[in-house]
């Protein structure tokens, strides 16, 4: 634990400069907001969206917060420093998924939140309502959650897979991975059609909001069992197979 | 504390080293020497725990190096030739702030002591100073970890005349009786009066691995005007040519390493079975 607890306090030391820089940007956000609230023409940016923004921002910054915080970590000359500290490699990965998933987040959440409350109290003529307490009663829709997080754990994996050009090739698998899904997707429908079943599949509902991810019934219509496949891959193969994949690559890297 | 049988490696199809046989001991500051290519760097990589063999055994500290466990981690310190690593927007000082708490040896004193002999500012960002003040920095942290196991690749590369001085004091005075420290250079000349046993690798084996004091007993360094007919090496020198041959008379000589190496290189067999069978 004490272990633990002095890699953690590495990492926040290690990344300080970059934490500052990146806060004073995201600080500054609020306050730009509050110039365009006194700009004489008129338009004011709302308390929803001041909130919307923060959620867009806290989302895509997790998305790449690996390739923010750990870019270097696998390089052949600079990353070793990071592979001979006297901590597990399970220690490594923890402190990893924690500054990505819950110190990003936290942080950004905070200091928005922070300038954003100040503005508040200070101009509340100019500058209605608080952001924080607005974001409680933001509903967060569990499937964006889930997206985010999958896109970030494939973020972490290419990170650590890829040595040189790792932003561009991560991009092209990304990129890749779309065109196959679609193609995947349009085949299978133009397959169903051509088979003389599409008044069967034109009258097929289904909503996969109120199935649950795992349910697949014998009487399923085979479209129905593809999708449900699909999302059970999106939605647990790849994130644990990303999730492990990253630890593996950390616990076997060779520099 | 370094136990080396049978070790083989590979990058891709390439063999770099074959059948590697070696044992090294606490207390003492190995010289690796070897030629480009030898597999030095690959070697160092392999006991730091960053390689992992293709075949045999590599045991350090009673562990195997690319488990990469923290007791093994926090018991090495790998220097490597270059030093990207360090070369970022923070201090010396903040460096081994950051570094110093997985070394649990690490003596903070010592590690301005050493900065101070470098003559070197452990307040300037690193990614100011040249190439050669930044490794004289990692030095310093090297050595001020008090770790059991050094390992020091080309660590004199980059450093000026009066700077490679100082790091021999620096070695001599400053790491501990107990480390085992091991040296790869190909600057032999810089390290001289500092390290010894020898170990000369090659890709296939380990011609050489023996104290000065054997070397001496089993080989002659001496200036002759002339190159007499049993010499192994010869090269010409100020007042004549110093020479390698065997210690058949049980002479005294001081071992020259730069003419005990390039002896080796030319006559491989025959040193290897110099002191293989004696």
């Amino acid at each position: 634990m004490n272990r633990f607890w002095k890699l953690i306090v590495r990492n926040l030391k290690s990344l300080r400069k970059y934490w500052v820089q990146s806060l004073l940007i995201v600080a500054g956000f609020p306050l730009l907001f509050f110039m365009i609230n006194l700009s004489p023409i008129g338009m004011e940016i709302s308390l929803d969206s001041r909130t919307s923004f923060l959620f867009t921002m806290v989302t895509a910054l997790v998305i790449i917060s690996p390739f923010m915080l750990f870019f270097n970590y696998n390089h052949p000359k600079k990353g070793f420093t990071e592979v001979m500290l006297g901590a597990s490699v399970l220690e490594k990965y923890l402190v990893m998924q924690l500054a990505c998933l819950l110190f990003t987040p936290l942080v950004i959440v905070t200091v928005y939140g922070g300038m954003d409350s100040l503005l508040a109290l200070l101009f509340p003529a100019l500058y209605k309502g608080h952001v924080i307490q607005q974001i409680w009663q933001h509903s967060v829709d569990l499937k964006q959650i889930t997206t985010t997080l999958l896109l970030q754990q494939a973020i972490l994996f290419f990170n650590l897979l890829f040595v040189r050009r790792k932003v561009l090739k991560t991009v092209g698998v990304f990129i890749l991975a779309t065109i196959a899904m679609t193609t995947a997707v349009v085949v299978t429908i133009s397959l169903w059609e051509a088979s003389g079943s599409s008044a069967e599949f034109n009258n097929l509902h289904f909503d996969l909001n109120e199935r649950a991810l795992f349910a697949i019934y014998a009487n399923d219509h085979p479209i129905v069992v593809i999708l449900q496949v699909a999302r059970i891959i999106l939605q647990v193969i790849l994130p644990l197979a990303f999730l492990t994949g990253s630890y593996f690559i950390l616990k076997n890297k060779r520099y | 504390m370094i136990q080396i049988k049978d070790l083989s490696f590979k990058y891709g199809k390439k063999e770099v080293l074959n059948h590697i046989s070696m044992n090294l001991d606490a207390g003492k500051i190995y010289g690796l020497l070897g030629e480009n290519g030898a597999g030095k760097t690959t070697l160092l990589k392999i006991i730091a725990g960053l390689q992992k063999p293709y075949r045999g055994d590599c045991i350090v500290c009673n562990e195997i190096p690319f488990q990469r466990r923290p007791s093994f981690l926090s018991r090495i310190y790998y220097l490597p030739e270059e030093i990207d690593y360090i070369q970022n927007d923070y201090s010396a000082f903040h460096f081994a702030d950051l570094n110093a708490p997985f070394y649990p040896n690490f003596d903070w004193e010592k590690f301005k002591k050493v900065l101070e002999e470098f003559d070197l500012d452990g307040t300037k960002k690193l990614n100011k100073l040249s190439h050669g003040q930044a490794k004289k920095a990692a030095i310093s942290f090297a050595v001020a970890a008090n770790v059991e196991l050094l390992l020091l690749d080309e660590p004199s590369n980059g450093l000026d005349i009066p700077s490679k001085t100082i790091f021999r004091k620096i070695m001599a005075e400053y790491c501990l009786e107990s480390t085992c420290t091991l040296i790869s250079t190909h600057q032999v000349r810089d390290l001289e009066n500092l390290i010894d046993p020898i170990i000369i690798l090659d890709n296939r084996a380990v011609l050489l691995n023996e104290s000065l004091e054997r070397i001496s007993e089993k080989l002659c360094f001496t200036l002759e005007s002339a190159i007499p007919s049993d010499a192994l090496y010869a090269e010409p020198t100020l007042g004549g040519y110093l020479c390698v041959s065997r210690n058949n008379n049980e002479r005294e000589s001081r071992v020259n390493i730069e003419a005990l190496f390039n002896a080796t290189m030319q006559h491989k067999t025959s040193i290897y079975e110099l002191f293989k069978n004696a």
